[in-house]
């Protein structure tokens, strides 16, 4: 955890922003702009489940920013249901079901560590090199008629096809 | 005059080929130093300008490139990206900071020293130039916020070997457009020079040596100089015919001349003959008179002695009129043979005493005088280099003539005497007779020529004619100076003959 604390782009986030879930929420909060999505643009929603400290993060980002399309924060959501993004995090006990919700739907689907992807989850959070890394399963990425920009590829640590 | 130098040396200022190979250099030289410092600044100024636009166009991409890997922290991504400079071998280093001022990623050419980790933040958008270096600050923005900075350092060597280059293709255009200008020189040279040379030297030859027959060979490169070569030669062929005709006329005089003196020769010889042939006609002539002069007196004076007696008066007289005549005819005979004889005599020179001469002819006129009163007056006379039988002739006829055209006077005056100025003695017998009129004076000398009639005073006519004969014998010469009743004066020189 040393390393993200070191990270000078987090770093700059905010004088609190020195644990994981920062680091997570503010990706999470930057997504947005790399994703290609077939649903009605505008202010997207940010779901989150099964981890308060991320959500509590996302939240204190959206009250810092200023811009007028500002993601909207949605915690413990049920459902992937108009969510832009749905995040879920560790303690989320029914993530198989909530990844059915997403089915069909234009969820980006972000969970944490390597197998969630395996599961159905497009992208995850994962820890290399004492370092933040998030990797994408591109096909549920489609499944789900989405893309992502090439842009964001680029830092991906793994793109599964 | 010095005279042999080259018609170029004497003169300063060049000659046409350097002159025009000067005027074109320094024209070529202007044109280029003004034609480079008008370039230069401005190849450096739009050099800079192009710098700076590729560089920020090249910092603005990285810029873009980079503010995923700011978002996402990917410093990998971030020097890959920087990574892509290093087509551009200009770019020293480069570097992507935080929006701290932190260093994120950076780039730097191999054998470079890499951009500093931190930097001001508050420098914006610029480029800078300072040295060879130029430098690049570009702000990342991402959704309007700024997320870090992009740093470049750059060399602006390209732009450098560019001036260099530039100044070496002046320099290479100076040398070439100097060689152009030197072969231009060198036509012009043939075209312009050569001719005038040619003309100068022709020139110099018409001058020295008065030499027409030279000629400047045809030259139409250039309109005038063919012209003035052309004329020049029209010239000079003018002036050589001119040349030609007075020496065909000089020659022509010299030719009438040589006649001239060949027909005057001709004719001398001519005369010369025919005096000879006078001279011998004259001798025989006289000679042959003698022997029937010679009976007639001879018979005429028995005549006189023998029958003398029985001749009436009147036959007495008649015989004496014979007599008379056979005198004055003998007497002439003796002129005329002297005369002839003087034409084939040598002179015998030698020193002689005019004044013993004088005196012995006085003597000898001493018959003629009887009875008169005569005042000689006498110079004392030198002694002479002449023929003394010849000069006592001469001094014989003057002094006689003198005694006898003083007749008329009471009181004759006869004076001889002698004139030394400076040259040849001149010798004058001067009396105070009955003189005459000058202007018969040329007649004086000529054969048988007489000024007076035989009865106012006897003579043959042959005496002045037999002096100047011998005087001109002696390369001398003889005049007179006389007026009618004041008495003559006869003066005469005689030169030539060495002593």
């Amino acid at each position: 955890m040393l390393a993200l604390l070191a990270s000078p782009v987090l770093a700059a986030q905010g004088p609190t922003a020195t644990s994981a879930s920062d680091v997570k929420a503010a990706y999470l909060y930057r997504f947005g702009p790399f994703i290609e999505s077939p649903a009605p643009t505008g202010a997207p929603t940010l779901c989150v489940t099964g981890d308060n400290a991320v959500a509590g993060a996302l939240e204190r980002l959206a009250r810092e920013d200023s811009a007028a399309d500002k993601p909207v924060v949605k915690r413990d959501a049920g459902s992937a249901a108009g969510c832009a993004i749905l995040f879920v995090g560790h303690d989320e006990t029914h993530a198989a079901a909530l990844l059915k919700t997403a089915d069909g739907g234009s969820t980006l689907v972000v969970g944490e560590d390597a197998p969630f992807l395996r599961a159905g989850g497009m992208v995850a959070f994962i820890l290399k090199d004492r370092k933040l890394h998030f990797s994408v399963n591109l096909a549920n990425v489609r499944a789900a008629h989405l893309k992502l920009s090439s842009e964001l590829l680029k830092h991906a640590a793994e793109v599964i096809e | 005059m010095t005279g042999e130098a080259a018609p170029t040396e004497r003169f300063r200022g060049g000659t046409i080929r350097q002159k025009l190979t000067r005027t074109t250099t320094v024209v070529i030289l202007t044109a280029l130093v003004l034609a480079t410092s008008a370039f230069f600044p401005y190849y450096v100024i739009a050099g800079r300008r192009a710098i700076s636009r590729a560089l920020t166009v090249q910092a603005q991409m990285i810029a873009l490139n980079a503010t995923s890997a700011l978002l996402f922290d990917d410093d990998r991504a971030g020097k890959e990206t920087l990574a892509a400079l290093k087509a551009d071998h200009n770019v020293i280093a480069a570097a992507i900071y935080s929006n701290g001022g932190r260093l994120f990623a950076a780039y730097e050419a191999p054998g470079s020293t890499p951009l500093a980790a931190t930097i001001d933040t508050s420098t914006g958008d610029a480029i800078t130039f300072s040295g060879l270096t130029a430098a690049a600050s570009q702000t990342i923005v991402s959704r309007g916020r700024t997320v870090g900075y992009v740093r470049i350092a750059y060399s602006v060597r390209d732009l450098l070997v560019d001036v260099v280059r530039f100044l070496l293709i002046t320099a290479a255009v100076l040398v070439i457009a100097v060689f152009g200008a030197l072969q231009a020189a060198r036509r012009v040279q043939r075209d312009l020079s050569d001719p005038i040379t040619q003309l100068a030297e022709a020139a110099l030859t018409v001058s020295r040596k008065t030499d027409y027959s030279v000629r400047v060979p045809p030259n139409h490169s250039v309109g005038e100089l063919g012209m003035l070569i052309d004329t020049f030669n029209a010239m000079l062929s003018q002036i050589q015919a001119r040349d030609e005709e007075l020496d065909a006329s000089a020659r022509r005089y010299q030719r009438l001349n040589e006649e001239l003196e060949r027909r005057v020769a001709e004719r001398t010889a001519e005369l010369q003959a025919i005096n000879k042939e006078l001279e011998a006609f004259t001798y025989s002539v006289s000679h042959d008179l003698r022997a029937p002069l010679r009976r007639i007196d001879g018979f005429s004076g028995m005549l006189a002695e023998k029958y003398g007696p029985q001749l009436d008066q009147d036959g007495a007289h008649y015989l004496t009129r014979i007599r008379e005549g056979t005198l004055v005819m003998g007497r002439l005979i003796d002129d005329l043979l002297n005369l002839a004889r003087l034409g084939r005599k040598e002179l015998t020179p030698r020193p002689t005493d005019l004044g013993v001469v004088v005196t012995r002819i006085i003597d000898g006129l001493g018959r003629e005088s009887e009875g008169r009163t005569i005042h000689w007056k006498r110079d004392p006379l030198p002694i002479v280099q002449c023929d003394p039988a010849l000069m006592e002739v001469v001094l014989t006829n003057l002094l006689s003539n003198a005694v006898k055209y003083t007749r008329p006077r009471e009181e004759a005056r006869i004076e001889i005497g002698v004139q030394q100025n400076g040259g040849a003695p001149t010798f004058f017998v001067k009396d105070n007779g009955v003189g005459f009129n000058m202007k018969y004076a040329e007649k004086l000398f000529g054969a048988f020529q007489r000024l007076h009639r035989a009865d106012e005073f006897e003579g043959t006519g042959v005496g002045l004619a037999t002096v100047q004969r011998i005087i001109h014998k002696h390369n001398g010469r003889i005049w007179v100076d006389a007026e009618l009743n004041k008495g003559a004066t006869f003066y005469f020189s005689i030169g030539g003959i060495p002593a």
